[in-house]
């Protein structure tokens, strides 16, 4: 058996959306099941895969046998190629494991929906999209998954094309917002692209990051000379991640992508779409590595978006809007880390993240369709004793995504706080302690949502409260495995002093075959790469427990002015605190100000030029017209009939076009 | 075979004949089912020359060559044939033909029998204008376009019709006067280098050996004589303004020709005689027209997002991406040049389909105002998801036509050696992308998405067997294009054109970095880096 089955991961859900697409007239809600199994079918093949890996002792990354030349003209040819390696392997599983689940929970969430068979093509066709972006083995073949993936959100979060999405906007405009944005993003992909493709001759990534590869050869025939070549490249990458991955300044998409169905909402913010700009930075990490610079403002970037975002979690009533804002955060932290030149960590946040972040989108969306779409968690409450499933799987999140030993997501923010900590930057300390506020926020805002959530008492309607009722099975098992996995996956990732066990199980496997490569290559050349100091492993421990307690604190917080003190005392803080509330609860006014500012500025611009190609650039053309038309009017009279005059005419004519002639050309 | 250009020629203006000759017949289905017959069997005549092997040796073939007449010393010849770029241009129109016949099936009503004559006559001037080897020849079918043209819009458009096809005829005359007055100063050189004749070889000929010879002043002023004509078709900013006031009055059929195919007429002029002719003038014009392709790009798309009317805004939207086409052929790049020509080719399917999708929503709600429509999403599913597939090629998404040409074509511009501040213009072109994905999605927004506000279209009927065959003609070749667009490319390259352009203007293929995929498994770059950390030039 050869890496060719890699390819079925890539028909299956391609094939799945082509008969949802054209079938699901006659299959209606069949249709879920027919892309459910093909999304199983991809996490089977991600297993095999794991086994090849494992009994091949070298475990040795390479080509898909498969593939074919896509564009070749002259020298220039791009194949449609695939690569699998250690990075490729961990995105899989839990791309396909956490998008099984989405996928199984999708058929309980949209039973009765009129537009499955739609839903669930767009669903496997983003699964498609998805899958190609993480095994393009160049950049054109991760860019088609690239805007593949922004094409399926576009169309997902405009599910109900026909429906307003919060009085403000509608669905279709939050869409539509969610793929113009991404394409700004898209900008400085293309140009970074084009790039490498200048400066190096090749866009497959083995050829340009292996040893001896492009990127090598063009440091042995330049040396350091040409850094910026790496920065620029770096910085107009990460230009297309922050569109990707909703960092500072392209953000603003994310919290409305939530106008589609939840489902959705999960898929693009815990395992895929969002995860592309991570992914796609880590896999050319070579190019940070070379840049400190790069990797600075990478970091930088990062520990903002996590801080603003988290504060603007603090204060919104939409349970969606929390955890969109939350997801927003926690990328914050993965570029954080990458920033600091911990890739590796990075991904291994991205893995534990799809998890917790998998289970509490789901959790919501449970909640919200046993509430029959509210989604206030002001008019929510007490939903404990009713919903008991969707409550554990929700509160083990919480605990996960607020940094709470032993869940998961308490190794993966630890190690990227630790690196943070260390890195060998002026702002290094700085960037640690954002991050550790950040940190107190998020346990915050999290333990707030569950306490409005599912403490207290019911403030909704009578009505509402006598058909709340636990979501079926279907939906429920799907939140068990995710909270599993939210409990578990830090195994992967155990830190250093964690006694007994295999630590940094993840991490090391992909430094091992990706995320070094550009340190190898900066050390092997003498450029200088951003470094980490070395502390004791008791340092590091005192570190963790003084992370843990921040975390513990902002619980404990969330506790007393939410579940002991509700709702008087956040009446009485926002009251107190009211310009930090208004800017928390209007958006930093950033939204207002790309809406309004931005492209409102740019609308006024298009008219003005519409304008003016109307009156001015058409004028022209026009007065021309009628200026003939009058001339021609007079030159009538010249037609008198008299010959003698014809005769003059052409002659003077003649000699003006004998005269052009002769001095012109 | 050998006479196979000559009946892609003439096919269409005999059945135009055949047609007049039935007119008193009265029978409208047979106009119609002549009109069908003679574009659909041109367009499965013109797909005969991909299966033979001597056509792609880079020459012109199958064609003919005769002494048309002589007036004194000047000997004019007819003489046509087809490279790969040509039949390219007429598998384009002759497929666009069939559209449009198709589109028009039931959209015109009044004076059938005219409206395919002329429709026809146009197709005759079209496919003559990419076949004419004879350089009196080609000017003869280039006016011979305008005259059909000016009737389909002047009397089967709608209510401003008469501006507009006035306006597009003289507007195209002047553009083609001056060709004229180049022509034949090219002519009198030629003459005087001692050509027997006009003929495209004879001329590239002269050209090549040095026989004729042009001083810098000269070669310019041609140039711009040539290229002014060429860019008014093409149209590139500022003279682009005929193209919303043709397109928004002419039918639908008039439109998916003038964009599908009249438009490459202009960018083919360039190619074929601009660039192999006056080489010179070519690179020392290129940053100015470059500078106009980014403006026409950006300007093009900005004017696009702030329409109300369908037609206007997809007329606009072909401004910037004509723009393209002209950014890269004055690149000077293999990359660019062939993207050029796949950009034509894919604009003219994807606006084609986008023209053809407009007049199937006007053909039922007599409007283009975007205003008047809203949620028809809901109403015409069918028809909803394959003109999103088109409004999506037309946008650039990979895996669809519109990427591929307009990745080269950025490729190309950037890789470029001849054009100074290339990266420049690679980025500005690079805000199409951009810019494009918003217009684009506005008007499906409008059309579209959203409640059903108004009661009319709340029972619109979805396509019919004939409108779904087009559409779903147009996006299978949308999507053959973004899938696996080697063919084309391999087409193009292999041209009699791009030789000549290669020879005259020195472009050489760019040395790429061998990709070498024959060890499927390659041993880990991180391993292999330890071991040579320290080892080279002694550190």
């Amino acid at each position: 058996m050869n890496l060719n089955i890699a390819l079925g991961i890539l028909l299956l859900p391609a094939a799945s959306a082509i008969i949802c697409g054209l079938f699901g007239k006659y299959l209606k809600e069949k249709t879920g099941w027919v892309a459910t199994g093909a999304m199983l079918g991809t996490l089977a093949i991600t297993a095999i895969l794991w086994g090849l890996w494992i009994v091949d002792s070298q475990g040795n990354s390479g080509y898909v046998p498969w593939g074919f030349e896509w564009i070749k003209v002259g020298g220039f040819s791009i194949e449609a190629k695939f690569w699998v390696d250690e990075l490729t392997l961990i995105m899989l599983t839990f791309v396909s494991l956490v998008g099984s689940m989405v996928f199984i929970y999708a058929n309980g969430y949209m039973h009765g929906d009129p537009g499955t068979p739609r839903f669930f093509a767009y669903f496997s066709l983003f699964a498609t999209a998805m899958f190609l972006l993480v095994l393009g083995a160049n950049f054109p073949m991760l860019f088609i998954g690239w805007e593949g993936v922004g094409l399926c959100s576009y169309l997902l979060i405009g599910y109900y094309f026909d429906k307003d999405f919060d009085g403000k906007i509608t669905c279709a405009d939050a869409g539509r917002k969610a793929f113009i944005t991404n394409r700004v993003g898209d900008f400085g992909f293309l140009l970074g692209m084009l790039f490498v493709l200048y400066f190096f001759g090749t866009l497959d990534f083995h050829q340009l990051f292996k040893d001896g590869g492009a990127v090598a050869g063009f440091l042995g025939e330049n040396g350091t000379a040409m850094g910026w070549v790496f920065t620029a490249i770096a910085l107009l990458l990460f230009i297309g991640a922050t569109g990707k991955s909703a960092q500072i300044p392209l953000y603003i998409w994310l919290p409305d992508a939530m106008a589609g169905p939840t489902p959705v909402s999960a898929l693009i913010h815990a395992a895929t779409m969002v995860t592309a700009g991570v992914y796609m930075v880590a896999r050319c990490n070579v190019f940070y590595w070379l840049s400190p610079e790069a990797m600075t403002i990478v970091a930088i970037i990062g520990a903002l978006t996590a801080f603003v975002a988290a504060s603007i979690g603090i204060t919104q009533r939409d349970i969606k809007k929390v955890l969109a804002y939350s997801t927003v955060s926690q990328l914050g932290y993965m570029f954080l880390a990458c920033g600091v030149g911990a890739f590796s960590v990075a991904i291994f946040h991205v893995f534990t993240h799809a998890f917790f972040k998998g289970c509490l989108f789901l959790c919501a969306g449970s909640v919200i369709h046993a509430l029959h779409h509210e989604q206030d968690m002001t008019k929510m409450g007490g939903l404990k004793s009713e919903m008991p499933r969707t409550y554990w799987t929700y509160l083990i999140s919480t605990l996960a995504i607020s940094g709470i030993f032993p869940f998961a997501g308490f190794f993966s923010k630890d190690e990227i706080l630790l690196n943070t900590y260390l890195v060998d930057l002026n702002i290094g300390k700085t960037l640690w302690l954002i991050g550790v506020a950040t940190a107190l926020m998020t346990a915050f805002y999290m333990f707030r949502s569950v306490y409005l959530t599912f403490h207290g008492k019911f403030r909704g309607s009578e009505e509402k409260w006598m058909h709340v009722e636990e979501s079926p099975n279907v939906m429920t098992i799907p939140l068990i495995i995710l909270a599993i996995g939210a409990t578990t996956a830090g195994l992967l990732g155990l830190p250093a002093w964690f006694p007994a066990l295999p630590q940094h199980i993840l991490p090391h496997f992909l430094d091992h075959g990706v995320t070094l490569q550009g340190q190898h290559l900066a050390e092997q050349f003498g450029m200088s790469a951003i470094e980490r100091h070395h502390i004791s492993h008791s340092t590091e421990l005192g570190l963790a427990v003084f992370s843990l307690l921040v975390a513990v604190g902002g619980w404990a917080l969330a506790y007393f002015v939410y579940a002991k003190n509700y709702p008087a005392l956040p009446e009485k803080l926002r009251n107190n605190l009211r310009p930090l509330w208004n800017l928390s609860w209007n958006l930093w006014y950033y939204n207002m100000f790309c809406m309004k500012g931005v492209c409102g500025g740019l609308m006024a611009l298009y008219r003005f030029i519409l304008a003016i190609d109307q009156h001015i650039v058409d004028g022209v053309v026009n007065g021309a017209g009628r200026v003939a038309q009058a001339v021609g009017g007079e030159l009538r009279e010249m037609q008198n009939g008299s010959v003698q005059a014809y005769a003059v005419w052409v002659l003077v004519g003649a000699n003006i076009v004998m005269l052009f002639l002769v001095f012109a050309l | 075979m050998e006479h196979l250009t000559t009946i892609l020629i003439f096919l269409p203006a005999a059945a135009a004949l055949l047609i007049l000759l039935l007119a008193k017949t009265k029978n409208d289905a047979l106009t119609k089912g002549i009109a069908l017959a003679a574009t659909a069997l041109s367009t499965l005549l013109s797909l005969a020359p991909l299966y033979s092997r001597e056509f792609f040796s880079g020459a012109i073939s199958l064609g003919d060559s005769v002494e048309w007449f002589s007036l004194g010393p000047i000997t004019l010849t007819y003489t046509v044939g087809m490279d790969s770029l040509s039949l390219l241009m007429v598998i384009l129109t002759n497929g666009l033909m069939v559209i449009a016949v198709l589109a028009s099936w039931t959209a015109i009503t009044k004076r059938l029998t005219e409206y395919y004559f002329f429709l026809l006559l146009l197709h005759t001037g079209m496919v003559g204008t990419f076949c004419a080897f004879d350089i009196f020849l080609f000017y003869v079918f280039w006016e011979l376009m305008l005259i059909p043209m000016f009737f389909l819009i002047g009397v089967w458009g709608s209510t401003n019709r008469l501006y507009a096809t006035i306006k597009f005829v003289l507007y195209t005359l002047a553009g083609s006067v001056l060709m004229l007055v180049a022509v034949l100063f090219l002519c009198f050189k030629a003459q005087a280098a001692g050509a027997a004749n006009f003929t495209y070889q004879e001329l590239i000929q002269l050209f090549s050996t040095g026989a004729i010879q042009l001083t810098a002043g000269q070669e310019s002023l041609m140039f711009l004589a040539f290229f002014v004509a060429f860019a008014i078709k093409v149209p590139l900013f500022p003279f682009h303004t005929w193209l919303p006031d043709a397109h928004t009055e002419a039918p639908t059929a008039g439109s998916i020709i003038l964009a599908g195919v009249l438009l490459k007429t202009g960018a083919y002029g360039i190619l074929r005689f601009c660039l192999p002719f006056f080489p010179h003038a070519a690179v020392a014009w290129a940053p100015v027209i470059c500078w106009l392709s980014v403006i026409a790009i950006i300007y093009g798309a900005a004017t696009a997002i702030a329409q109300q009317d369908m037609k206007r805004l997809v007329a606009y939207s072909s401004v910037s991406h004509m723009g393209f086409v002209t950014l890269g052929i004055f690149a000077f790049t293999l990359e660019g040049l062939s993207g050029s020509v796949l950009q034509m080719i894919g604009h003219g399917i994807s606006t084609g389909g986008l023209f053809l999708g407009v007049g199937i929503l006007y053909e039922r709600r007599h409007t283009r105002l975007m205003a008047d429509y809203g949620g028809v999403a809901g109403v015409m599913k069918v028809f909803c998801v394959l003109m999103v597939i088109i409004v999506l090629a037309s946008a650039g998404l990979p895996g669809l036509n519109g990427f591929v040409g307009e990745f080269l074509i950025l490729a190309g511009t950037f890789l470029s050696d001849k054009l100074p501040n290339a990266w420049l213009f690679t980025a500005l072109a690079a805000t199409g992308v951009v810019l494009g994905a918003v217009y684009l999605l506005i008007m499906v927004q409008r059309v579209f998405f959203g409640p059903v506000t108004i009661e009319e279209n709340k029972s619109l009927p979805d396509l019919n067997p004939r409108e779904l065959f087009c559409m779903c003609a147009l996006v299978a070749m949308a999507f053959w294009i973004g899938l696996y667009p080697k063919p084309f490319l391999s087409m193009i390259e292999r041209s009699y054109a791009m030789k000549n352009i290669e020879s005259r203007l020195g472009i050489e293929p760019r040395e790429y970095t061998a990709v070498d995929y024959t060890s499927a498994a390659v041993s880990h770059a991180a391993d292999a880096g330890e071991e040579t950390l320290h080892a080279p030039d002694g550190h």
